[in-house]
């Protein structure tokens, strides 16, 4: 099953500042779910297929519904939020209430054009009751939070990088590279880093294009393969294509548990958050807040989801519920989230066009 | 009174006309109707559309064909695209062509079925378990790899898999049966007595073949090129699945700009180039070979 997220937030912690602001200056109204009165209101989740779809199912869906008596329903759309979202606004037909797990940039990006609604402001003041404000922002809360980090397999060379700058470096640890082609972002990002920016001022740095994509054609010779998919992200590994790589968090501990040893380093890595959405123009939003409001605040069921997927989830209380085994190997483990760096998405939204240009150049060049 | 008659009595038939299995003008035409509107909605609408939107979206005019062309990305794509497919057409018609010939000379039923199976198999499987079979063959750890390490021939393993080469592989592998369909109708046509005549009259092996089939069968192997050209250069999965993100290709790019990049102006105006330089091969072989031996192609 894929995913791919590639996330990153700066703006979070600008949203919260923003949400925080949001409801100093007036935590409105009254509660949500105005729906008319004896009709139940039924919602339609977008989500990216099984395994995905059935912990969604089983551990939020089901609950939920038990408890409201709400009509739920589950559609798989693979890596076509936006696409989708942007047909459907043309057509004028909006026929999703939901989004499971919108990949970090694409949730920026659909905030930014308008295909995803609002949090309204109470829903909003009663989430950050339970969660901390880095998970909230103005559009959803996070969710499914996986890290890039560098995995690399123990077996094909003699020393595996330990952080970001050692794997840009090819002379001192030679062996065949992989990373993400769908992210230009945590490519350009982690090339920032080995250049020398801060982990930490990730969040605010603006990347220096020129020195970013020089960095990365510097290494684009051991570069065998990019990946485009998480399928794809675990066979670069498991057939031997690639000997160390960027990589998705989960990926890289599968690879390792289906028996090819990986070497997996959190240092300099990238904490990417997917989201919870609710769809701009859905007839059902007031519910479908509902939903997103019971989710945040349902640690247990959240932590049933995670270690069902192994991706991160928010809350945290979640960890007293996840094994210990399965929780080391989460993106919210305070762990390995403090050697987390977070990618500068305002930055990225405002050079969408020249970013992905140089990319796709850089990429097929 | 009247009597009535009890004599066995001739079937009576109704209606005066006699039934014809040519139809007439009118129900003719509405049967036809249906497949009409469906072209018309699904075929002709489309294209039309995505005409008009290469022109329209956008800032509209010329500048989403000046958008894909001054890219450099979507350039060398369409480049590595063409001659990838080529290549392809080249290896297709090699290749084919002797399966094709071998197919009108088999004459045991044992060895025709197994060469039309081996000509047909691919047809049987999706393109996706195609590709991996593939992928499985190329991988570093690969069978390929393995046995030219094991054998020594090479010390480290080669890189094979997410390589121009892997995509050309497989698409040769997926156009293949196009092109031995393509060919086979001309080459079963051609009457081998002629080579014997040939050789009576004082022809080498080697000169009866270029002089005498090979002008006799060149419609044939003229249709199935620009077939499986055509083809060829719309491929999309093939390319991604063997060829990974870095080897540039057409369709891969077109996806890229509808779904990751939302960019549809651009998409438009490549997919319309695309679709130009199809076009343009298939009408030149059509005015040069005629439609009989293109339709040869399309298994008709």
């Amino acid at each position: 099953m894929k995913r791919f997220f590639t996330g990153r937030t700066k703006v979070l912690a600008a949203a919260a500042t923003l949400a925080l602001g949001l409801t100093a200056c007036g935590g409105s109204s009254g509660t949500s779910g105005a729906q008319a009165e004896g009709e139940k209101p039924s919602l339609v989740i977008a989500s990216w297929g099984n395994p995905f779809t059935e912990a969604t199912q089983t551990h939020l869906v089901d609950p939920f519904v038990k408890e409201t008596g709400y009509d739920v329903k589950i559609v798989d759309a693979p890596g076509k939020y936006l696409a989708s979202l942007e047909s459907q606004q043309q057509a004028n037909k909006i026929e999703w209430d939901l989004l499971d797990s919108t990949s970090g940039p694409d949730a920026y990006l659909a905030y930014d054009k308008g295909l995803i609604d609002k949090m309204p402001d109470d829903v909003k003041e009663r989430i950050l009751k339970e969660l901390p404000e880095s998970a909230v922002t103005d559009f959803g809360i996070t969710w499914s939070t996986l890290g890039y980090i560098i995995a690399c397999r123990t077996e094909a060379v003699q020393k595996c990088p330990a952080n970001t700058k050692e794997f840009f470096d090819a002379k001192a640890f030679p062996g065949s590279r992989t990373s993400i082609a769908t992210s230009p972002m945590v490519n350009l990002s982690l090339a920032e880093v080995a250049a020398g920016v801060p982990i930490e001022d990730l969040a605010t740095h603006e990347i220096d294009l020129d020195r970013a994509f020089a960095t990365l054609e510097s290494i684009k010779p051991e570069m065998s393969t990019f990946w485009s998919s998480g399928d794809q992200n675990m066979q670069v590994f498991n057939t031997g294509e690639a000997d160390m790589g960027i990589s998705y968090s989960g990926r890289a501990y599968s690879v390792d548990k289906d028996g090819t040893p990986m070497s997996i380093t959190w240092e300099d890595g990238l904490y990417n958050p997917g989201f919870w959405n609710v769809v701009k123009g859905s007839a059902h939003s007031a519910a479908a807040w509902e939903f997103v409001e019971w989710i945040a605040t349902h640690p247990e069921a959240q932590a049933k989801w995670g270690e069902a997927l192994g991706y991160s989830v928010p809350h945290p209380k979640a960890f007293d519920f996840i094994s210990d085994e399965v929780a080391t190997t989460l993106a919210d483990f305070p762990e390995n989230r403090e050697l987390l760096g977070r990618m500068n998405y305002e930055w990225y939204v405002k050079n969408y066009d020249e970013v992905n240009k140089r990319w796709q150049e850089f990429i097929r060049g | 009174m009247t009597e009535v008659d009890v004599r066995p009595q001739p079937p009576r038939i109704r209606g005066r006309r006699q039934w014809n299995a040519v139809l007439p003008k009118l129900p003719a035409m509405l049967m036809v109707v249906p497949l009409v509107v469906v072209a018309l909605l699904f075929i002709i609408y489309p294209l039309v559309k995505l005409g008009i939107d290469s022109f329209t979206a956008g800032e509209g005019g010329f500048s989403n064909y000046a958008a894909a062309l001054e890219s450099d990305a979507i350039r060398n794509s369409l480049v590595s695209t063409l001659t990838m497919s080529v290549v392809v057409t080249v290896l297709c018609l090699v290749l084919g062509g002797s399966l094709a010939w071998a197919l009108t000379k088999a004459r045991k039923p044992i060895h025709k079925g197994l060469l039309w199976t081996a000509v047909l198999l691919p047809f049987w499987m999706g393109v996706v378990v195609k590709s991996y079979a593939w992928a499985v063959l190329l991988a570093k750890n690969g069978l390929i790899n393995s046995v030219l390490t094991g054998l020594g021939i090479t010390e480290e393993p080669l890189t094979l898999l997410y390589t121009p080469l892997a995509v050309v592989l497989g698409m040769t592998y997926t156009m293949l049966p196009y092109a031995v369909l393509a060919m086979y109708p001309t080459m079963a046509g051609f009457d081998k007595e002629l080579l014997n005549s040939a050789a009576v009259l004082g022809s080498s092996r080697t000169g009866a073949m270029c002089k005498v089939w090979l002008p006799m069968v060149r419609p044939g192997l003229v249709a199935g090129g620009a077939i499986v050209f055509a083809i060829s250069i719309g491929f999309y999965i093939t390319p991604v699945l063997l060829g990974g993100a870095q080897t540039p290709f057409m369709a891969t790019v077109i996806g890229d700009d509808i779904f990751a990049y939302f960019n549809y102006p651009r998409a438009a105006a490549s997919s319309v180039i695309l679709l130009v330089i199809a076009l343009t091969v298939l009408i030149v072989t059509l005015k040069a070979v005629g439609a009989k031996a293109l339709r040869g192609g399309l298994g008709k």
